[in-house]
């Protein structure tokens, strides 16, 4: 029987590290692709991936079972995403895809191994997505989370209130904003209804 | 009837199924009459497909070993500042001797210290209180006895022997009260016992 990540957490609490590491290896695929769509730096993802679990760690005395976990985690990795993308906005830093050239680009590393495509559907799937990813990131912050937790990890609405700290009727019409913009977006970048070959 | 402005508020919700089910099959009956409310949807569902297309990312092999290395790492850290703390009292323990009985031999600097800053506060708490260097057992104490006394604070006390009771002692000797008939009645009481 599989061990709910509730009671993960209280043995986590008393000190089980074995339980901590059950726990990373359940949630660090969803953790780093959750980080990696909001702030698209493949490198400084799995920093603040990492840097999610030493949380929930730290604050293992603090967690209350009532909250589920899934949302606890979710909710850590907002708040990291949030402070990462307003320091590089301070600091005036560019987005990591912006500085390396062709060669170095780590956040298509993955699907260069993928010797299932020929050289020029590799090239055409990473344009697509290099441009699905850089439309994404023209939403404002709010919207992008609640469509990102929506979209890539299936979060129902009320889940993504609790995680965003809102109402569902927040949460209903950020999405439906952020649904409606996408679509316009997309369409002004060749994808969609104007372009039903390409998609 | 749904009107297509209330339906294209509700579309996104509609497609992630969060709303009662009597209320999808209503819209869903809109759609089927509907064209324009059911291109909308299409577009929505349209550009929720041209998402899905973003590849995730996988983390590093080495992902695991590094935040447990950093976990049990900090974990002996907060270890480490808990017994630094413990330390310090332990210390003062047995600076204070509540432990150990050569206290003087063990942290004489330590206990110097303690003690230095314990007549310290000593001091501080004496000048505060006595600003004007007042003496500590001041006339105001014997002015408070000496104060006039109601005959309800005096005390009378009965010598139980053969022979009457003579007098009342109190402290302010002008507020004796002459004996009442109620004490006069007392010395057959007296005799008795």
């Amino acid at each position: 029987m599989r061990t709910s990540d509730e009671e993960l957490m209280a043995r986590c609490r008393n000190g089980d590290m074995s339980a901590f590491e059950l726990l990373i290896i359940r949630y660090k695929d969803l953790i780093i692709n959750y980080i990696h769509r909001c702030i698209y730096d493949y490198h400084r993802a799995e920093d603040l991936a990492q840097e999610t679990f030493i949380r929930v760690l730290r604050s293992a005395s603090t967690y209350e079972p009532k909250c589920q976990f899934k949302n606890w985690i979710y909710l850590i990795a907002t708040n990291l995403c949030r402070n990462e993308v307003r320091n590089r906005h301070r600091r005036k830093t560019a987005f990591l895809d912006d500085l390396v050239s062709e060669g170095e680009d780590v956040n298509y590393s993955f699907l260069m191994r993928d010797v299932s495509y020929l050289p020029d559907e590799l090239y055409e799937k990473k344009e697509q997505q290099l441009m699905i990813q850089q439309t994404l990131n023209l939403l404002p912050e709010n919207q992008r989370i609640a469509l990102n937790l929506v979209t890539y990890q299936d979060l129902r609405y009320d889940e993504i209130a609790e995680i965003m700290d809102c109402s569902v009727s927040a949460v209903k019409s950020l999405i439906h904003r952020a649904r409606q913009k996408m679509k316009t977006l997309l369409i002004e970048v060749g994808f969609g209804e104007s372009s039903n070959a390409k998609v | 009837m749904l009107k297509c402005e209330n339906i294209h508020s509700e579309i996104s919700a509609y497609i992630d199924r969060e709303m009662p089910l009597w209320k999808i099959q209503l819209i869903k009956r809109h759609l089927g009459q509907c064209s324009t409310c059911a291109r909308e949807v299409m577009r929505i569902r349209q550009t929720d497909e041209v998402l899905q297309r973003l590849d995730s990312v996988k983390t590093s092999d080495d992902f695991v070993s590094e935040v447990m290395r950093r976990a049990l790492k900090a974990s002996a850290s907060e270890k480490l500042r808990t017994s630094l703390i413990r330390r310090i009292w332990q210390k003062f323990e047995s600076a204070m001797a509540w432990r150990s009985n050569s206290v003087l031999k063990r942290a004489p600097s330590f206990t110097f210290a303690a003690t230095f800053a314990l007549l310290l506060i000593l001091g501080m708490f004496a000048t505060v209180y006595y600003p004007h260097g007042t003496r500590w057992f001041s006339e105001d104490a014997h002015l408070v006895v000496q104060s006039p006394v109601e005959d309800s604070t005096l005390v009378r006390i009965d010598i139980i022997s053969a022979s009457p009771p003579k007098r009342y002692l109190s402290v302010n000797q002008r507020s004796i009260p002459q004996p009442g008939p109620n004490i006069s009645d007392r010395p057959s009481d007296s005799r008795r016992l």
